[in-house]
């Protein structure tokens, strides 16, 4: 019988996964791999819920992204970063998601802001401070590569593979939205001056 | 460098992606303005690092749907026979070269029984 459901709450940095544990995770130890979870799981639900933006898709989409873990852990070389691995495939599976639901092409949109999609978790814009409000507002392609890089520590060359993009596109994309970002941010300051 | 170079520039230069920084380093040295706005963007880097952590946290049937998908047996077998496939890939040579050699002196102790076996078994005389 398990009695610890709860996902952990962690402070900003590392999650505490360390090699050790991954590497018991990696023999099939099972209290090494409920750790694992645990730590894990909120970071690459709220990437997953950012991504598909509903919470109901977020979750099928993380059962699968564990799924791909568990089946791919003995090929995870370990001098590698985990939280790093997961997310790459929490990212691919949430895609992958999209993808099948016909709806790819909100993440790699760029630049357009009359054809531009709303971020789907929108109505939940009362919970948000003003940097959760100003990277809704932006176009898809730029918040995706913000998201990827500035929040999940993605580079540029892994965004790339994933949304069948050059690296350079990327940094394209990734400076223009942290400027657009910044812009945002600057009026948004004076607005409530 | 004027100000509205160093600022089209700064966005590069936080993920030290410039060839050429030293330029806009020796504005940034001169210039508060534009030292206070690379200081606005290193600020806006923390906070949305720190969105990773911020936000809804997991339903507990999901945590519980995931732990329940833990396997109980084989990663560790998966592991042990990944590196023994990952080992033969990475040094063919030798493991084919140990491969004819074990073939080799197989045959030859089964050659080497028979002869013993017939000479053994031959009647004497």
């Amino acid at each position: 019988m398990r009695n610890r459901v709860e996902p952990r709450r962690v402070g900003p940095g590392d999650l505490g996964v360390d090699r050790e544990l991954v590497r018991r995770s990696r023999r099939g130890d099972p209290a090494a791999l409920e750790e694992l979870v645990l730590l894990t799981t909120g970071r690459a639900y709220r990437l997953a819920l950012r991504i598909v933006g509903d919470r109901d898709e977020a979750e099928d989409v993380v059962q699968e992204a564990y799924v791909r873990v568990f089946r791919a852990l003995p090929r995870f070389r370990e001098e590698a970063r985990f939280e790093t691995w997961l997310h790459r495939i929490v990212v691919n599976a949430a895609l992958n998601h999209l993808r099948k639901r016909g709806r790819f092409g909100e993440v790699v949109q760029v630049d357009d802001l009359d054809a531009q999609t709303p971020d789907r978790g929108a109505e939940r814009a009362e919970d948000r401070d003003a940097l959760e409000r100003a990277l809704a507002a932006l176009p898809p392609g730029q918040r995706t590569a913000v998201l990827l890089k500035d929040v999940y520590d993605l580079s540029c060359r892994e965004i790339g593979e994933e949304l069948g993009i050059e690296e350079g596109a990327v940094k394209v994309r990734l400076h223009r939205a942290r400027k657009r970002l910044r812009a945002l941010l600057d009026q948004g300051s004076v607005d409530e001056m | 460098m004027r100000c509205e170079q160093a600022r089209e520039l700064i966005p590069a230069y936080l993920d030290d992606a410039l060839h050429a920084a030293g330029a806009l380093e020796v504005h940034l040295a001169t210039c508060a303005d534009c030292a206070r706005v690379l200081a606005d963007y290193r600020r806006m880097l923390e906070e949305l690092r720190a969105l990773r952590d911020r936000g809804e946290e997991p339903s507990i049937e999901l945590v519980e749907r995931i732990l329940a998908l833990i396997p109980t047996t084989g990663i560790g077998a998966r592991v042990l026979g990944t590196r023994v496939l990952g080992s033969v890939q990475a040094h063919p040579v030798a493991y084919a070269v140990a491969g004819v050699g074990s073939a080799v002196v197989g045959a030859t102790a089964v050659a080497a029984m028979r002869w013993w076996r017939r000479r053994v078994e031959a009647p004497a005389g």
